[in-house]
């Protein structure tokens, strides 16, 4: 390959290209640094901001679940519902409260509805993690909806109920989503 | 004897495949998803902040490895060859629908086999699919339906280096973290095999893979073609075999339909998900996995389709387009629907018919 003068100015010229790169990288990579702190410490933030929030918000209803007053606290629990109809957390108490109740199908419907809007309470390492709970739970519950389902396979209501306790097995079980 | 050479590599890299698909799994890699070429596009796209799904940004190391260890491959063996301009605009459409097949199902065709290996018994749904799909390219083939022929005249040369060039760049953004990458710290995307065996793995795996030729479709593909004849056949079988023995010995063989990890039961959907799959890879010559070794030899229509597959992995997170566990979302259907729709529309623009 034999290179011209139109060749000779384009290699110069790429030259510049990479050494100013090279220049703007190097001079950047402090304050990359600095960057990528501030996002992890502005996600931290929100998810503490977000824990505190909710810990302000559902305190009555954690109150009432601490003195055993589980009917209670649903009904506060519903009054929260009404004005933050799409917050995980609820569901997620919801599902916790019934769990105690021994009404596992509805603390199973709960579980699943909170896990689907946030998967951080399905995760091991989260803050708000309610793993171990839900894993409590689908011991007892999924052998019994597999068993009603068993029984009755046409019933869409115990589908439905089957549905949901593998639905939590298969995100316990981790893999992507 | 150079056959026998050829079949010993390619049981090699099946071999490889299969184990280190399990391994970075039990490093680190989410559940039943040690190699999945889809999953890593669709966390990079995170990564690179196309689409803001909290829990899917991770700039999988593997995939730079892939295509890093065909573009040494082809460098030793001096078989690095710029080529391409065949149908490039369908090719990139059809990078895009590659990632939706997959994120219908959850998985590319390797991560199919991972996860069937391990006992996820919703995954034969995708496996038939992907036959059917693999069958019904290769009907499409034989009744002239071909995107035309790699010329090495219509790509100048040097153009096939931008494609290693882009994943060298992704390989340093992994070492020196830009201001713009981003990393999840819950979810799946938090879940990895340490970097350097992450790394190593996919350099060896995009070694071996261009050395061999071998992927997922292009087995199917062959022993449709050539039954027991394939030399892929030996490969695949070493995959199945490794893979099976691998998530025996470390206790991850756990049989069932129910509550596998990253799997839904919306069967008639993982099937045509995996369909579009099989379809298209025959068409543009090779599964997602394959496409990245490609684009490392030098294969800019490659390239094209792993840039287009870049845009699925985002607008599929973006746009709600993905399976999870709890099933399939309208969207994802309406999308792969589209996908056929794009198929079988573009195979009869691309008919010969003479």
């Amino acid at each position: 390959m034999k290179f011209d003068r139109f060749d000779k100015i384009l290699f110069i010229l790429l030259a510049f290209a990479v050494a100013g790169l090279a220049v703007y990288a190097i001079r950047s990579l402090p304050g990359k640094t600095t960057a990528v702190d501030t996002r992890s410490m502005e996600r931290e933030l929100a998810a503490q901001a977000r824990i505190a929030l909710i810990d302000k918000l559902f305190a009555p209803v954690t109150a009432a679940m601490q003195a055993g007053q589980y009917q209670e606290a649903l009904l506060k629990l519903e009054e929260i519902n009404v004005r933050y109809p799409g917050e995980a957390h609820g569901f997620i108490l919801k599902g916790e409260i019934l769990s105690r109740l021994e009404s596992l199908d509805g603390a199973v419907t709960a579980f699943v509805r909170g896990v689907k809007l946030n998967g951080d309470y399905i995760d091991k390492r989260s803050q708000v993690s309610r793993r171990d709970i839900i894993e409590k739970l689908l011991e007892i519950s999924l052998p019994r909806a597999a068993a009603s389902y068993r029984n009755a396979p046409g019933n869409p209501v115990l589908k439905a109920a089957l549905a949901n306790n593998n639905y939590l097995k298969s995100r316990l079980a981790g893999g992507c989503e | 004897m150079r056959h026998d050479r050829h079949v010993l590599l390619v049981a090699c890299s099946g071999a490889l495949l299969g184990f280190l698909g399990v391994m970075l799994a039990v490093w680190g890699n989410p559940e039943n998803s040690g190699i999945c070429v889809s999953c890593f596009i669709e966390n990079s796209a995170g990564a690179l902040g196309l689409h803001n799904n909290a829990r899917l940004q991770y700039l999988r190391p593997e995939l730079a490895g892939f295509v890093l260890g065909a573009f040494g491959s082809t460098l030793l063996n001096r078989e690095f060859r710029s080529r391409g301009g065949s149908a490039p605009l369908f090719r990139f459409a059809a990078g895009f629908f590659l990632i939706v097949g997959c994120a219908l199902f959850i998985g590319c065709p390797i991560k199919l086999f991972l996860r069937f290996t391990a006992g996820d018994l919703t995954a034969l749904a995708g496996v038939i699919g992907l036959l059917v799909g693999v069958w019904g390219g290769l009907k499409g083939l034989a009744h002239g339906v071909e995107l035309g022929r790699l010329s090495p005249a219509a790509a100048p040369a040097g153009s096939g280096l931008l494609s290693p060039l882009f994943f060298l760049l992704m390989l340093l953004f992994v070492f020196v973290s830009p201001a713009f990458l981003i990393a999840s710290e819950r979810g799946s995307s938090a879940q990895h095999a340490p970097l350097f065996l992450s790394l190593g793995a996919g350099l060896l795996l995009g070694f071996v893979a261009q050395r061999s030729r071998f992927c997922i479709t292009g087995t199917v593909r062959d022993v449709l073609l050539m039954g027991r004849r394939a030399p892929l056949l030996w490969g695949g079988g070493a995959f199945l075999v490794s893979a099976v023995v691998a998530n025996v010995a470390t206790g991850r063989f756990n049989p069932g339909f129910a509550g596998q990890p990253g799997s839904h039961q919306e069967y008639l959907w993982s099937f045509l998900g995996m369909a579009l799959v099989g379809w298209l890879s025959v068409l543009i010559g090779g599964c997602p996995f394959r496409q990245l070794v490609k684009s490392g030899e030098g294969d800019t229509d490659a390239a094209l389709v792993v840039a287009g597959m870049f845009l699925g992995g985002a607008l599929v997170q973006g746009w709600n387009l993905a399976a999870t566990s709890a099933g399939v979302p309208t969207g994802g259907k309406i999308a792969v629907i589209s996908g056929f729709a794009l198929l079988f529309g573009g195979s009869l623009l691309f008919r010969n018919r003479e």
